[in-house]
């Protein structure tokens, strides 16, 4: 089994080497997707070691995604596992993400933040309102929608094709796995929050720019 | 009055570089159509104000200024919309470009770029 990590990355010169190194152990192969950064990311991701695919124009976290994962089926992986450059997961955890598919007892393995580690209360609420309305539009009960950390089999990996350039690609891919019945299963992942850290990931407004991406979605088909 | 004459002239301007830019090929004929009635209604409220206030009656808007500005403004957000779906399409095509480069410098690393269903790795 090839399991293949597709690490989308922006300005993750600090980050992307130590990433890259400890996440080379766990997997066979690792593709870091360089969308358009204008640090050393795509150097620093090379030199630990990683196949680089670069973005010469930013296009967001969904098309870098859907660019590694393009990759990872050429280079023949058997299994895609995505995930973050921020360095906030643990490398380790590939095993149990992988797991599921080896064993064939799902197609989709999803991250989720709830299942364990500990989380700043302000965001439980706003990843709340997340999980509330992916509930509602793909009818999938997760307990956590917007995690990066996740595992496909070739299979899904090819039907699940990511059309959203931006942060709306975490639901559409919920509605992919529902529209195509695949299976899914979703492990306990831990999330460490640097101090500094809480502060990314969504805010109100990036909800709101969600909702409508996920509207345009259907407007555009 | 002076302004009606000189949004008859304006209107009858715009017309023909609708149909300029239909022989050109910039607009699809549908589209070239719609403008051109577009553009004829509005000439002929110009020409006969009083149509809009026997309309606004019909439908129960006070004056006839008010019906043209309550559609102005729905044709205006209409149009926006379409423009915003327009902009997200193109979005998607330059995502495509830019994935398409960025993996076809690649080429020499992926052995089996012929179907991408090579089951090698097993």
């Amino acid at each position: 089994m090839k399991v293949v990590a597709v690490i989308p990355a922006y300005n993750e010169g600090k980050t992307i080497g130590l990433v890259v190194s400890e996440v080379k152990k766990y997997v066979n192969e690792v593709i870091v997707v360089n969308d358009g950064s204008t640090d050393q990311t795509a150097l620093f991701a090379e030199e630990a070691g990683a196949l680089v695919i670069s973005h010469f124009l930013n296009r967001g976290q969904g098309a870098a995604l859907e660019t590694g994962k393009t990759a990872a089926l050429l280079s023949g992986a058997d299994i895609v596992v995505t995930y973050d450059a921020d360095g906030q997961f643990v490398p380790e955890e590939i095993l149990n993400v992988t797991k599921p598919i080896i064993n064939n007892q799902a197609d989709v393995v999803l991250g989720s933040r709830f299942l364990k580690s500990e989380i700043p209360f302000s965001k439980k609420i706003f990843l709340g309102g997340a999980v509330f309305l992916t509930r509602i539009t793909s009818g999938l009960p997760l307990s956590d929608t917007h995690n990066g950390f996740r595992a496909f089999s070739r299979a899904a990996a090819e039907k699940i094709e990511i059309k959203q350039n931006r942060m709306a690609h975490a639901s559409e891919i919920l509605d992919k796995i529902s529209e195509h019945r695949l299976r899914y299963k979703e492990v306990p992942v831990t999330v460490k929050y640097f101090s500094q850290k809480v502060r990314r990931g969504q805010k109100l407004p990036d909800y709101l720019k969600i909702l409508f991406d996920l509207f345009l979605g259907r407007a555009v088909k | 009055m002076f302004i009606q004459y000189f949004l008859v002239i304006l209107v009858l301007l715009i017309i023909y570089r609708v149909i300029i830019k239909w022989r050109q090929g910039f607009l699809a004929f549908r589209d070239a159509i719609f403008w051109m009635g577009f553009w004829l209604v509005v000439g002929a409220i110009v020409l006969v104000p009083e149509t809009t206030s026997f309309m606004a009656r019909m439908v129960g808007v006070g004056r006839g200024a008010d019906l043209v500005v309550y559609l102005s403004i729905v044709l205006i957000f209409y149009i926006i919309f379409q423009i915003t779906v327009k902009i997200e399409k193109i979005e998607r095509n330059i995502t495509k470009i830019v994935r398409q480069v960025a993996v076809s410098g690649k080429e020499e690393k992926f052995p089996e770029t012929d179907n991408g269903n090579n089951p090698a790795g097993k």
